[in-house]
């Protein structure tokens, strides 16, 4: 996929995405305090798309739970998966020294 | 009495964990999250079955160290063996982002070129005081087009500019 192809296609979700606010079951006060913004400036965000990645990020988090909660679920099976194929391969640690060191080095 | 191993990812994770407490927030987080895994380590000694399993893989335990950090692990014979530190936050105490776009769409005699820019910046000091301030699309969109047409005697230029936005916030909540 060229760079211009994701560009169209990130302007196609966020369109989206405005569609499926304007379609939510939530109040736009919810949208509000979640992006700590005022109404005429969601409006205007919502007219001219103007959503930075953070705030997409966010909003799809609120919009689509079950698709986040599927998505963060499959990255925690990922990290999980490599690190039991570390601790297989024999390389674990005793993790009371790990914490040992950091309560010794911030005076816990 | 159980013994407690982690994988280095693991390792890395809790590591990663302190650095973004330390960096993001404060030092009193990361004293907190110290004290609170401390204390899930005490209690997995003794009784690892104490926490609910993870829903996708019965054979993983989960506990929430901190909001918004998790810690994953499992049961080996006589070892805990801590899996990872997940973090799920991407809040921060100080925040600097640009975004720049440029797009460029030409056929025929039709030019068109967008030239986005946009950057924002955030501080919290503390849980009640927010600072903010971006700047939207500092070289605005330009549209601009160029339409020649020898049969029809058509000669057509439009260009656009957004006006500029700046916007500067400060919240204070009790």
């Amino acid at each position: 996929m060229n760079n211009l192809e994701l560009i169209y296609n990130y302007d196609h979700v966020v369109t989206q995405l405005i569609e499926d606010i304007k379609k939510s079951d939530f109040k736009t006060a919810y949208f509000l305090k979640l992006l700590n913004v005022k109404d005429s400036f969601f409006y205007k965000k919502m007219r001219e798309k103007r959503f930075s990645t953070e705030e997409v990020k966010l909003l799809s988090k609120h919009l689509y739970p079950q698709q986040y909660q599927e998505f963060q679920d499959q990255v925690i099976a990922k990290f999980i998966e490599k690190s039991k194929n570390q601790l297989n391969e024999g390389l674990g640690v005793d993790f009371e020294k790990v914490l040992a060191d950091s309560k010794k080095q911030y005076g816990v | 009495m159980y013994k407690i191993i982690a994988s280095p990812l693991a390792v890395e994770t809790y590591q990663q964990n302190i650095d973004f407490l330390e960096k993001q927030w404060s030092e009193n987080e990361v004293l907190q999250f110290i004290s609170n895994v401390s204390d899930v380590i005490s209690i997995l000694k003794v009784s690892p079955q104490t926490f609910k399993k993870w829903e996708k893989d019965s054979n993983i335990h989960q506990i929430e160290i901190q909001k918004q950090i998790t810690l994953y692990y499992q049961i080996h014979h006589n070892n805990i063996e801590l899996l990872l530190f997940f973090n799920n936050s991407s809040k921060s105490r100080i925040n600097f982002e640009t975004e720049s776009v440029f797009t460029s769409f030409s056929a025929s005699d039709i030019n068109n070129k967008n030239s986005l820019f946009n950057m924002s910046f955030f501080y919290k000091p503390s849980k009640k005081l927010f600072f903010t301030a971006s700047l939207n699309n500092i070289f605005n969109e330009q549209f601009f087009s160029t339409i020649d047409s020898n049969t029809n005697y058509v000669s057509e230029y439009k260009f656009s500019l957004r006006p500029r936005q700046f916007t500067v916030g400060l919240s204070f909540s009790f």
